[in-house]
């Protein structure tokens, strides 16, 4: 089906030709290098360029980090990624002295930077540490040893207090003592002794709980130092300021680091290869997984390169699993999004995504399911693909989206619904009591062929593999079994064949599933133990039932917003207030539901559809070429 | 019970939708937040897992929607939405038809989300195996799909008189 069959490479080369052959490989991209498995050859060591490459790689992105809180150009979000060639890509090298001194300024920059906060961290430091005493107006180069005195500057808790009037008393003959000032917690004081009681007093001020001030190699007050302080931290505020300026310039450069870094990484996507060939002194291999289709143009670029090398293909091997790679029409491809944030498909299994998109577009749609809001998502999100231009997974959500509004239009316009406004005719009114069991069974029937055609591509896989019989045994007794069933509901005269059909399929079941065991108890045991099973088709087909409730709780929010807004147009200045509450109610109500529809949507694949067939735990196919993460890359 | 006169029905059976539509609800709320906090968890060490276990935290929303579709069934039945009025009787069988949908949507929620954080557990070692960790927790569900059916067939088959 749509999975690309593979083919295992092998290209053997002369050693001097191993960076032109993988330029050729990445410039081609259609080729995924594996680890090279021929036995008693030898891997080739990473070679030292690669660690040279990281280490570039890695000053790169440190010095993108530093410039980043300086960075002020604003990128809108619909701001595409600037283009660039092919050609500026591999012209990089050219660059790489541009590169190297911005890279040199950057980190000067950040040097100069954390020297200038170390300083201001000391200065401040000062400046807590003398403000207690700025009131002590003397020198602090006084303070310490005279001739036949004995100074300090210093701090007691003030828990006490007490005790310090008691040495106060006690020292009142032989020292002086000053108090400069309170906090809540200290006092500050200020004692001048005489030498001998030097040591005793000292001891017992500490044994207070007295803190000396840091007074050595200071000079001036303390009041001149925390001024001189100050000034030097206006002055370096000013240097900071300029430095950061000077990073805002530097910041401004900052797309040639950029390009810098999606060449590096591109480098390095082929340089990490080098690791997976085989090699001798003279020669290597080369192993790897191609799609059949792309084998000559792999081969013509192989030769052009390296015109001596040899190339051979071979289909896979019994136990070799090749990596996935699918292929869609231009209109599913996006879909595979939803696929793959599940599973990849299986080399061995389908590619679900053709059906599976399209029950995705009719699911997503009834669960929305407001014209308007359809007509929003469409046109939102084309204009986002437009100009934004974005790649990869938001590309495809973007465009699922976009196909998913035109669904959601046709869903609304049946419900009657634009905007919940009242009387737009409507094919079903769903919020009427017939209208709603219709629209409830129209859901549920969904579910019933989703369900069904899960249960028919199974057969198809059967069938396939030259399994016919497991086929009819184990999956088209459950299409009788759920066929008679809902035929049984409906009710006469179509309950009558739907009662044989039921048998029919139960009986298969009953008789089949134990065909695997020894024993006929066993046997029997099975088969009746299989018919079990039927709780979880029931469970599968009212899960459905979501679609509904949730293409209801779109019409009735908005239903209920409609109103709120009605209630305030009374006056002029109603008219405002209803029109402000509309509005973000509306947008309430698209985003909310949109995320719903597109969660609830997906499970229903997962859980109810792929259940039925599908074999995930694919590889995707990863192969060697050009990719950027900064720029759009053009051809 | 003469309570609201002639509006009985439509009262009671009201109370018997917000029951389904808000137990469901609170249900649903706690199972997807477990998971979401396990998943947040696995993405901050792996953080391409974030599909993966988008899908886990999803499963629990399951018993939310269904209460909200019983709520919806019954307000379009008993003439809030829609409806013609209806006998005390009629709103008590309402009322019964949004229990079951709502006490078992919140318990089995919960313990979906319970299931589901276990799940998340299991695809950060095995990725695996997202496939069997799915399919642990949609069992739990099994057992809310027939509280739904039940729920359904009271409100839409039950009559009064």
């Amino acid at each position: 089906m749509a999975i690309l069959p593979m083919e295992k490479m092998t290209l053997i080369a002369h050693a001097d030709s191993k960076q032109r052959l993988l330029k050729a490989l990445q410039q081609l991209g259609k080729v995924e290098v594996v680890s090279c498995d021929v036995p008693d050859l030898p891997l080739a060591g990473a070679p030292e360029s690669l660690a040279k490459l990281e280490e570039r790689l890695a000053a790169v992105r440190e010095a993108l980090e530093i410039i980043r809180p300086y960075d002020d150009s604003k990128q809108s979000f619909l701001a595409p990624k600037p283009p660039m060639t092919r050609e500026q890509l591999e012209n990089m090298p050219s660059r790489f002295a541009e590169a190297d001194a911005l890279i040199a300024k950057i980190q000067a920059f950040a040097d100069n930077m954390a020297a200038l906060k170390a300083r201001r961290q000391r200065l401040a430091n000062r400046i807590a540490a003398l403000t207690p005493y700025t009131s002590f107006d003397a020198p602090l180069e006084s303070v310490g040893s005279g001739r036949y005195t004995f100074s300090l500057l210093g701090t007691i808790p003030t828990d006490s207090l007490e005790k310090y009037d008691q040495i106060r008393a006690d020292y009142a003959e032989t020292a002086y003592f000053e108090d400069l000032g309170a906090t809540r917690d200290l006092h500050t004081i200020f004692v001048v002794m005489l030498s001998s009681v030097q040591e005793a007093l000292v001891g017992e001020l500490k044994y207070i709980g007295f803190a000396e001030a840091y007074t050595k190699e200071l000079s001036g007050t303390p009041a001149d130092i925390i001024a001189d302080a100050q000034k030097e931290c206006v002055r370096l505020e000013t240097e900071a300021s300029e430095l950061e300026a000077s990073a805002r310039e530097l910041a401004a450069q900052k797309s040639v680091l950029q390009a810098l870094e999606d060449y590096l990484l591109n480098e390095i996507a082929r340089e990490k290869c080098f690791e997976r060939l085989g090699g001798t002194s003279m020669a290597f291999v080369l192993e790897g997984w191609v799609a059949a289709d792309d084998k000559e143009k792999v081969t013509d670029a192989v030769l052009e390169a390296a015109p001596e090398a040899y190339i051979a293909f071979r289909p896979p091997a019994e136990d070799e699993t090749p990596p996935t790679a699918t292929k869609n029409p231009k209109l599913i491809e996006p879909f595979e999004a939803i696929t793959n944030m599940y599973s990849y498909p299986n080399y061995n299994g389908v590619d679900p995504n053709k059906i599976m998109a399209i029950f995705y577009f009719i699911i997503f749609g009834a669960m929305v399911g407001d014209a308007a809001y359809g007509a929003i998502l469409s046109i939102g999100a084309y204009i986002v693909l437009r100009i934004k231009k974005p790649t990869g997974m938001f590309r495809q959500v973007t465009t699922i989206i976009m196909y998913c509004g035109i669904s959601t239009i046709a869903w609304g316009l049946f419900y009657g619904s634009v905007f919940s406004i009242q009387g737009i005719p409507a094919v079903i009114n769903s919020l009427e009591g017939d209208g709603a069991m219709a629209t409830l069974a129209i859901c549920l029937g969904i579910g019933i062929l989703h369900i069904l055609t899960g249960i028919g591509i199974g057969i198809y896989m059967d069938i396939k593999r030259g399994q016919f019989w497991a086929a009819i045994f184990d999956r088209f007794s459950w299409m009788l079994v759920i066929v008679g069933g809902i035929m049984l509901l409906i009710g006469q005269p179509v309950g009558q064949i739907g009662s044989y059909l039921a048998l029919a399929g139960a009986l298969i079941l009953l008789f089949t599933q134990g065909r695997s065991k020894k024993g006929i108890i066993r046997k029997a045991t099975s088969g009746l133990a299989s018919l079990y099973n039927v709780t979880g088709y029931v469970s599968d087909i009212l899960s459905y039932a979501r679609i509904f409730g949730m293409g209801l709780s779109t019409g009735v929010i908005s239903m209920v917003f409609n109103t709120i807004a009605g209630l305030m147009m009374g006056e002029w200045y109603g008219y405002i207030f209803g029109i402000i509450i509309m509005t973000v109610g509306h947008v309430f109500n698209i985003i909310i539901n949109t995320l719903g529809a597109f969660v609830h949507s997906a499970r229903l694949q997962f859980i109810e559809f792929f259940s039925k067939f599908y074999e995930g735990d694919g590889r995707a196919f990863m192969p060697l070429r050009y990719s950027t993460k900064n720029f759009r890359l053009e051809q | 019970m003469e309570f609201f006169g002639e509006h009985f029905g439509m009262v009671i059976s009201t109370f018997g939708a917000a029951i389904a539509a808000g137990l469901a609800g609170i249900g649903s709320a706690k199972g997807i937040s477990l998971t979401g906090q396990a998943a947040a968890g696995l993405i901050s060490e792996d953080p391409d897992k974030f599909g993966q276990s988008l899908v886990l935290q999803l499963l629990p929303g399951t018993q939310g929607v269904y209460g909200l579709l019983v709520g919806f069934l019954i307000l379009l039945n008993n003439g809030v939405i829609a409806g013609g009025p209806i006998s005390p009787a009629q709103g008590w069988i309402y009322f019964f038809g949004g229990i079951p949908v709502g006490i078992v949507g919140l318990t089995s929620a919960i313990h979906q989300g319970q299931t589901a954080v276990a799940g998340i557990a299991l695809l950060g070692k095995r990725p695996e195996d997202l496939g069997k960790a799915i399919t642990m927790a949609i069992l739990v569900e099994t057992y809310a799909v027939f509280s739904l059916l039940i729920s359904m067939l009271i409100v839409l088959l039950g009559k009064a008189a």
